[in-house]
């Protein structure tokens, strides 16, 4: 297990003729086992971090490090790699393929370089952990939205990353299927020992995770008081 | 679960998705393989047709003169060869005119065959053709096109071979044609014999069946025949190896009397005597026999015996008296003949004549006198001038001997075998004074015929009298001694035998044609159809690819959640292109697989078309439907590999997206970057305006760009531009325009401002609508209607073309001429200050638009000074040459090129498309002799009336083809108002050439017609590509309105009405449907501005006109059919879905 760090970060976007700071100066130091909520306002930059530390967006500055591996440093196809083997997503949108079955969709990231057939059984232990064992050769259309929210939980659990990153994965949900969902993503978080990375607006589910922290204005504060 | 499996789930659950694209791909591949079928069904019934049109035979010696009958029996083939005497037939096959002897309808170009019992054993059908007397059978084309029926009569006219060439000095060019009156008792089916024929001529041969034995009573040729045909098996090496064996047989079997000459035993005087059937001994003859002589080491005396018309004492005038007329005069080295019987004669150089007793007698001339002759000498145009020369008298010879050999004058029909002189009968240009003949003339004839009066040096003779001639022979005969200790049957057998060594039947016109080969080669077509189709096609293939590459990306799109999704899981872009490539091909696969049907059936769509609707472009009744495995496996995979090639087009930009705009749904370049290369779009549609404007003002202003070039480089370089432009304009949005306007309006400026939403999308649909209206406009303004200002740039400024059935040896053009031909003097009134070109034509294919076969050996045209130095025409290009030449690039025809190449010209059309050649290009051709000469392209004619031919110089034309005599084709400039009757009036005067008169006005709107007929088919196909252009705009608009459904939905909730959504909507694509419609044609007419204004083309204005509203018009319809479509959506349902 290694643990994830991010020193001096920085995003800026341009809208028309403006520049927009969006991530000035982010540096932390999560380590393995650890689960983080991160709260802030609308906009305020949580899911462009998320996409940075997950890999699918590049910072203009600073950099992130699993480990001793510094993904951005990566060619394209190791870059994916990366994204594959050691993160984990979970989105507000489950983004489960409507094609698939449950279980193919769990599987959809074994496709990349693993051997599905082989991975079936974890599929199935999975989706058995997050309480679907009786939906296995459902469609998603067939699933209520905590169902699917699940199903993505089993999905990014797949690979056994090192990093679980989900992004406001219960504003999609009413309330009790939320708590649902917060308690799972704590749950498979504890028992894999993965570091878990949550984007939320709710205090209340990110009290359920042992850091909480809050990013406003392109920086971040860890709850307790310090700046980070 | 594999990577397939999640293809295969894809395939299934976006199947409606896929449904457009496999369309797409199928409307692609349909209208490739179609465009591909129809070459193959233009090439399959083309060797039908010419297969069908040979029945069994497959080679054919066609001779340029008359042989023995018996020839084919005297041939013995190798049984390797596998050909049998049963399999031959000899007939006599001639080109001819054929006239209803009651409604008198006609038609100057028929073939004529003689037919026999040979000819009924390899065609069953031929059994039905009388077999003697005065009757014949026509096929049921010609029965048609005339009228006849069965018993009818019909006049057939021949032109007739004398053995003694018309244009020779005792040619008979008044006795060009045989007319004969015989009954139709049989009409044939166009198939078998009745559609026999040896030309590649894809329209139905106009057949006449003719006994063999009535053919060659009407022609003068008992015993003879001109043609032998050969069924062989015709697997092609085979009949290559059969088309050598026939070869050797001919060469074997010909003996001297079908080469046309004799030797003749003269036992009186001891000698041989090689002498020909047509007056003089042809080129290849005399080398044959000058070096057979040599090689036997014989003694020769090599003769011209030639027609003086008067001997006198110098100075012959009218006052001379005592000039004796109409004399023979023999040029021969006399020493020698007079050796043959060891007598002595002294031998005369140039200047030198020796006269016989009697001649010298009447003139009371003694040795030293001056002695002057009088004769004629051949000009063109069967014209006779007078010259004399004078010799000075050398010696006096006796009347006796050598001397007294009245054989040397050489059998000449009408005057060697009149009883008197006054009997003599010579061509109607040989005027004979009557007057002049006095009785002791009278008298030498009666004892001494023919007998020379005169003899002279053999060179100078040669060069006095041959003259113009010279192609036809310089020697009447050639004398032999007999070999030393051999008898003169003896050494006539070796001289025979020496002399058939060194001659080949091809140098005498005896050419055997592998006709099996030629019709095969001929079969592969002059056009490439199947190029022509897919280049016709192209329009409608392109835009269906960007149907696909637009449906494909509209999938995409809305899968832009998936393909972020996929990426964010560790998929990296070439795994997730591989993986909806794959999806994509296997929609393409399917696609295909229903085009290939599709495109058959769109082939027998365009092979009726071209049956019935564009009948008039290639005039082919008889094309049916080939389909060849090789063109569906083309089809397949060629589908495969471009919608291959499109989908990957259509993923390309996808790796470059951001997984986060994926993850979001979008699928668009972020505005910073769009920007920045919105402005080099601006730069590259600057440079292309340039660019194309440049290219189009340049060919506009010199001669030096084609018209061609400029339409087709800078119209595409003027669309290119455009729609640079257009990717630059929605590039750069509506960010700085800041609020919209008021009402109606503002739904307006808010509907424009959607097109920079989906920015590949909008200028996908604008190419697509500005490439179909480019095709649909250069088409239309390429179109053109009848104009009469082509008489001076098409026909130069010639205003009828004839073409005689027999060549005429006399020219209409002189005064000589017209009265040798006897022409009314009313005719003569309507040719007075005409100007007439007669030219030359050797027979081949015709090389127009008209003929679908390939060319092999196109009609060759000689055309005369006068033609040359009066000029005209419009030239498309020519090889650069002085001031002169570039004046009249007509004068390159005289040019002399150092490798012997001669010069030749051409239309454009028939030189670029039928013959592919361009200036510069040769192209062999076989000349009289067989050998292979060379033509090179000096000239291209734009648009003339002379598209079915090549013209050289008429004394080029003289070398090459020796054994055509006289001219059959003429252009007459004559005022518009004498056109008609002088038409009538020369066709009534001239009947016995069969003349047939055409304006040539007439005919460049036969030639437009098929340029405007293929047009037409360009047009239509253009169209389709607009309609799948227009259902891909309707595709578009639907996604647009789909995926705005709940944008839409409020804006009717917060109080729109429909029609202002509708204004909305329908703005944004009316923007996009013009600007494709204005850059489209805009390009498409500055492009088409050469052509229209450097040839006198008129544009069909309105037409072209009608054909921009009708696409506008279906554009707006599919617009405002989508927006209906749309719109009816509910405004909850579309709110809740949201």
């Amino acid at each position: 297990m290694s643990n994830f760090t991010a020193a001096n970060i920085r995003k800026q976007y341009q809208v028309g003729d403006q520049t927009l700071d969006v991530l000035t100066d982010i540096s932390f130091d999560i380590q393995s086992g650890e689960s983080v909520a991160i709260m802030g306002p609308s906009g305020c930059g949580k899911s462009t971090l998320l996409n940075i530390l997950g890999a699918l967006e590049k910072p203009d500055g600073g950099h992130v490090k699993l480990g001793n591996t510094d993904p951005f440093a990566l060619n394209e196809r190791a870059l994916a790699q990366f994204r594959n083997r050691n993160i984990g997503f979970i989105f507000q949108e489950h983004h489960l393929l409507p094609q698939c079955t449950v279980l193919e969709n769990v599987l959809i990231p074994t496709l990349v370089n693993g051997d599905p057939q082989a991975e079936e059984g974890r599929a199935r232990e999975l989706l058995d952990r997050v309480g679907l064992s009786q939906r296995i050769e459902h469609r998603p259309a067939e699933l209520s939205g905590g169902e699917r929210q699940r199903v993505a939980i089993a999905r990014a659990l797949i690979n056994e990353p090192d990093v679980l990153l989900a992004d406001e994965p219960t504003g999609n949900l009413d309330e009790q299927t939320a708590d649902g969902i917060a308690d799972l993503l704590r749950d498979v978080q504890r028992d894999a020992q993965t570091i878990l990375i949550v984007v939320t607006h709710s205090a209340e589910i990110a009290s359920r995770f042992g850091r909480q922290w809050r990013l406003a204005e392109g920086r971040m504060q860890e709850l307790t008081g310090a700046t980070m | 679960m594999k990577r397939n499996d999640l293809v295969k789930r894809s395939l299934l659950y976006y199947l409606r998705g896929h449904f457009f694209l496999a369309l797409s791909a199928a409307t692609g591949v349909a209208v490739l393989t179609g465009a591909l079928i129809v070459g193959d069904s233009m090439r399959g019934s083309l060797r039908e047709q010419a297969l069908n049109r040979l029945g069994p035979i497959s080679i054919a010696v066609q001779a340029g003169r008359y042989v023995s009958e018996d020839l084919p029996q005297r041939m013995a083939f190798p049984d390797a060869a596998k050909l049998t005497r049963e399999k031959t037939a000899a007939s006599i096959m001639l080109e001819g005119g054929i006239e209803h002897a009651t409604t008198r309808a006609r038609s100057n170009r028929v073939s004529i065959i003689g037919v026999d019992d040979q000819w009924r054993d390899l065609f069953p059908d031929a059994a039905s053709i009388p077999s003697n007397g005065n009757s014949a059978a026509v096929n049921v084309s010609l029965a048609g096109q005339l009228g006849i029926k069965e018993g009818d009569d019909v006049l057939l006219r021949i032109a007739a071979q004398s053995d003694i060439p018309a244009e020779s000095l005792l040619g008979r060019p008044e006795a060009a044609t045989r007319t004969a009156r015989l009954q139709v008792t049989k009409i044939l089916p166009d198939d078998g014999m009745g559609g026999f024929n040896l030309a590649g001529k894809h329209t139905a041969p106009f057949n006449v069946l003719v006994p063999l034995s009535t053919l060659q009573r009407l022609v003068e040729q008992d015993d003879r025949i001109n043609t032998l045909v050969l069924a062989t098996e015709v697997a092609s090496d085979a009949n290559a190896n059969a088309v050598d064996a026939v070869q050797d047989a001919l060469k074997q079997a010909a003996i001297l009397r079908d080469y046309g000459v004799r030797i003749r035993i003269d036992e009186s005087r001891g000698l041989l005597a090689l002498e020909a059937d047509s007056l003089l001994l042809e080129p290849p003859v005399e080398q044959a026999a000058l070096a057979a002589a040599e090689a036997l080491q014989l003694r020769q005396v090599p003769v011209i015996t030639y027609l003086a018309n008067s001997i006198c004492k110098a100075p012959c005038d009218d006052e001379n008296k005592k000039a004796i007329p109409y004399s023979m005069v023999a040029g021969m080295d006399i020493a020698t003949r007079a050796s043959f019987g060891n007598n002595d004669a002294v031998e005369l150089t140039a200047g030198d004549i020796a006269l016989n007793q009697w001649a010298a007698g009447e003139l009371n001339a003694n040795v030293g006198d001056e002695i002057e002759l009088e004769y004629y000498v051949s000009e063109r145009f069967g014209a006779l001038r007078t010259e004399s020369a004078t010799f000075k008298l050398k010696q006096i010879v006796p009347l006796e001997g050598w001397a007294a050999d009245p054989n040397l004058m050489p059998a000449y029909p009408g005057i060697s075998d009149a009883k008197t002189l006054g009997e003599w009968d010579p061509p109607p240009s040989y005027k004979i004074d009557l007057s002049r003949i006095r009785p002791q003339d009278e008298a030498y004839w009666e004892e001494h015929k023919g007998t020379p009066k005169a003899f002279i040096n053999l060179d100078a003779a040669q060069a006095r009298f041959v003259g113009t001639g010279r192609r036809f022979g310089e020697l009447t005969a050639i004398y032999y001694a007999p070999l030393d200790g051999k008898s003169l049957k003896e050494t006539r057998d070796a001289v025979s035998a020496a002399l058939l060594k060194r001659l080949y039947p091809e140098q005498l016109g005896l050419v055997v044609r592998d006709v099996h080969a030629a019709a095969l080669t001929s079969a592969t077509g002059s056009t490439d159809f199947s190029g022509l189709f897919i280049a016709f096609s192209f329009f409608a293939i392109f835009s269906a690819l960007l149907l696909v590459a637009l449906s494909f990306r509209l999938t995409i799109e809305r899968r832009a959640k998936q393909v972020g999704l996929l990426y964010a899981l560790g998929y990296d872009a070439k795994s997730l292109r591989k993986l909806l490539t794959t999806e994509g091909l296997c929609v393409g696969a399917v696609g295909t697989i229903v085009g290939i049907p599709l495109g058959i059936g769109y082939a027998y769509l365009m092979i009726a078309g071209l049956r019935t609707l564009w009948a008039a472009a290639v005039q082919a009744p008889f094309l049916r439907v080939f389909v060849e495995p090789l063109t569906i496996a083309i089809g397949i995979v060629g589908g495969l590999l471009i919608t291959w090639l499109t989908l990957r087009y259509a993923v390309h930009g996808l790796a470059k997206q951001s997984p986060r705009a994926l993850l979001a749904g979008r699928v668009e370049a972020v505005a910073g970057q769009l920007q920045q290369r919105s402005r080099r779009f601006a730069w590259v549609a600057n440079a292309l305006l340039v660019l194309g404007v440049g290219i189009i003002a340049t060919a506009i202003a010199s001669d030096a760009l084609s018209a061609t070039i400029a339409f087709f480089v800078g119209g595409f370089a003027l669309l290119a531009a455009g729609l640079a432009w257009t990717t630059d304009r929605i590039g750069r949005g509506r960010s700085k325009r800041g609020v919209f306007g008021k009402g109606m309006r503002g739904f307006a400026s808010v509907g424009i401002g959607n097109i920079a939403r989906h920015r590949g999308r909008s200028l996908s649909t604008v190419s697509l609508i500005a490439f179909a209206t480019f095709v649909i406009i250069a088409v239309g303004a390429s179109r053109h209607v009848a104009s009469g200002d082509m008489l001076d740039t098409g026909a130069g400024g010639y205003r009828l073309l004839g073409q005689a059935a027999a060549p005429m040896v006399y020219s209409l053009g002189t005064k000589d001429g017209r009265e040798n031909l006897a022409l009314a003097p009313e005719t003569n009134q309507l040719l007075a200050d005409a100007q007439v070109a007669m030219m030359r034509r050797n027979p081949g294919d015709d090389a127009s638009c008209l003929n679908l076969y390939a060319v092999q050996r196109p009609v060759i045209l000689g055309v005369g000074d006068a033609f040359i130095e009066r000029g005209g025409f419009t030239f498309a290009s020519s090889m650069s040459g002085d001031d002169a030449e570039s004046a009249n690039p007509w004068s390159l025809l005289n040019r002399n090129f150092d490798d012997g190449v001669i010069p030749a010209i051409g239309d454009m059309n028939t030189l670029m498309w039928l013959l592919k050649l361009g200036i510069g290009d040769d192209l062999k051709i076989m000349d009289d002799n067989g050998n292979e000469r060379s033509l090179r392209i000096v000239g291209m004619l734009s648009g003339s009336v002379l598209q079915s031919q090549l013209m050289i110089a008429d004394d080029r034309f003289v070398d090459l083809f020796p054994s055509i005599n006289g001219y059959d084709t003429i252009l007459i400039d004559v005022p518009k108002d004498r056109a008609d009757p002088l038409t009538a009036a020369l066709e009534e005067d001239l009947t016995d050439y069969g003349l047939d008169i055409e304006s040539t006005l007439d005919v460049l709107d036969r030639y437009r017609a098929v340029e405007n007929t293929y047009m037409s088919a360009f047009q239509s196909l253009g169209g389709l590509g607009l309609l799948i252009g227009t259902l891909g705009l309707g595709a578009v608009m639907l996604r647009n309105v789909n995926e705005r459904r709940g944008e839409l939905a409020l804006l009717r909730a917060l109080g729109c009405s429909g029609k202002m959504l509708g204004v909305m909507v329908l703005s944004e694509n009316i923007v996009l449907l013009l600007a494709g419609i204005g850059i489209g044609a805009v390009s498409a007419l500055v492009a088409t501005l050469p052509n229209a204004l450097s040839t006198a083309a008129q544009i069909d204005w309105p037409a072209l006109s009608l054909t921009l509203a009708a696409v506008l018009l279906t554009g707006l319809v599919a617009n405002i059919f989508a927006v209906r479509a749309a719109l009816q959506a509910r405004i909850i349902g579309a709110l809740r879905s949201e």
